[in-house]
């Protein structure tokens, strides 16, 4: 995916009431809502989590700090570490980046909701590519 | 000094050599011990792949031996007589924190003991190209020796902690590499003993010991096989 194209979308969508927006090569999906967000991927355990409006929510990007391969499990026969909606604490470990003989894992740097994955599994990445967007709780 | 514990296990089957590394590099983040050196030889022959290397096969597809993941990446190592060894360690403590100088650290440290031994080994320098298969394609801080490939070297890293895996030929079963490898892949393969016969795998420990402490103020304890006091 080119993240200008990722970029261009959050561009277009800010400051409308568009709360959801999935995109693939085959199709976009969008969802409007008026009234107070209540994230797609809230569990019934997560009570105790208050709906907070999407303007009101800061996310913070991961960025790649190598250039590598971006994994999104530590092996290719275990799940990943982390899908999106999933919450995350501060250090879990999102993906791993193989560079040069070395399994490097990557880290959230904050408590919060992955909202975005932006690399497929396998893809090469390059240092300060964005890997994720985590929504801070 | 920082002291390290030592396992100097002998011949190791192939289902604790991976369980064990990672149990020590567990017990180096709980902080549990402030690092450890491992070093071990295999009770029969195995082969490792790079933790994200997918669909490894043999060449030769009625082969069978045990193939294990490493937790570290880089590619496939047949096993069967050499010095495999594992260093967990926090980052910059007895290493550099950086990840390449950390690499090329361990790297003059075990070329310093070969060095002593009468084994006149380099880094390889430039640049990183994967291989499939580890002993195929040197990479910038593994071991050359008369152009063999003498040490592999592969990584992982967890937050401020470093698990490195490593392995050096003593002698390469060329038969039963080019049933699991093919003959293509396996250029100038040969172990240190078949290029030094008069090697001595415990005069190296011997002179490991030394470098390590003189070049890292590594002091390694020793542990004896069974005396896991890591678990």
């Amino acid at each position: 995916m080119n993240i200008k194209v990722v970029k261009d979308l959050i561009e277009l969508i800010k400051d409308t009431d568009v709360v959801e927006l999935e995109w693939t090569p085959e199709r976009i999906h969008i969802i409007r809502r008026s009234g107070p967000y209540e994230p797609p991927y809230s569990r019934p355990h997560d009570n105790d989590r208050t709906s907070v409006s999407l303007k009101e929510k800061h996310t913070v990007t991961v960025t790649s700090p190598l250039v590598g391969t971006f994994y999104r499990s530590p092996s290719p026969e275990t799940p990943p570490y982390v899908k999106v909606g999933d919450r995350v604490a501060k250090n879990q470990v999102l993906c791993v980046i193989e560079a040069m003989k070395l399994m490097n894992e990557i880290e959230s740097h904050v408590d919060g909701i992955v909202a975005a994955i932006l690399k497929q599994d396998g893809e090469r990445v390059g240092y300060g590519d964005q890997l994720f967007i985590v929504e801070e709780l | 000094m920082t002291p390290w514990l030592f396992l100097h296990e002998g011949n190791c089957p192939p289902e604790l050599t991976m369980e064990t590394d990672l149990d020590l590099f567990e017990a180096v983040r709980a902080g549990a011990i402030e690092g450890s050196l491992r070093v071990y030889n295999w009770t029969e022959p195995a082969v490792t792949t790079g933790c994200h290397q997918k669909s490894f096969a043999f060449h030769d597809r009625e082969l069978v031996l045990p193939v294990l993941h490493r937790p570290t990446g880089g590619g496939a190592v047949l096993h069967g007589n050499d010095i495999t060894f594992s260093i967990c360690t926090p980052l910059g403590t007895a290493f550099p924190p950086g990840i390449p100088e950390c690499s090329g650290c361990i790297s003059r440290i075990f070329a310093s003991a070969l060095g002593l031994c009468g084994v006149e080994a380099g880094m390889n320098g430039g640049r990183h190209l994967f291989s499939p298969v580890c002993f195929a394609r040197p990479s910038p801080a593994e071991l050359l020796a008369d152009g063999s490939k003498i040490l592999g070297l592969a990584l992982a890293r967890k937050g401020g902690f470093m698990l490195a895996q490593g392995v050096i030929p003593l002698r390469v079963d060329r038969v039963l590499a080019e049933r699991v490898f093919g003959d293509h892949d396996m250029p100038e393969c040969r172990g240190i003993l078949e290029m030094y016969p008069d090697f001595s795998p415990a005069l190296f420990l011997v002179r490991l010991r030394e470098c390590l402490a003189s070049h890292a103020g590594v002091l390694l304890q020793e542990c004896s096989q069974g005396d896991h006091e890591y678990h």
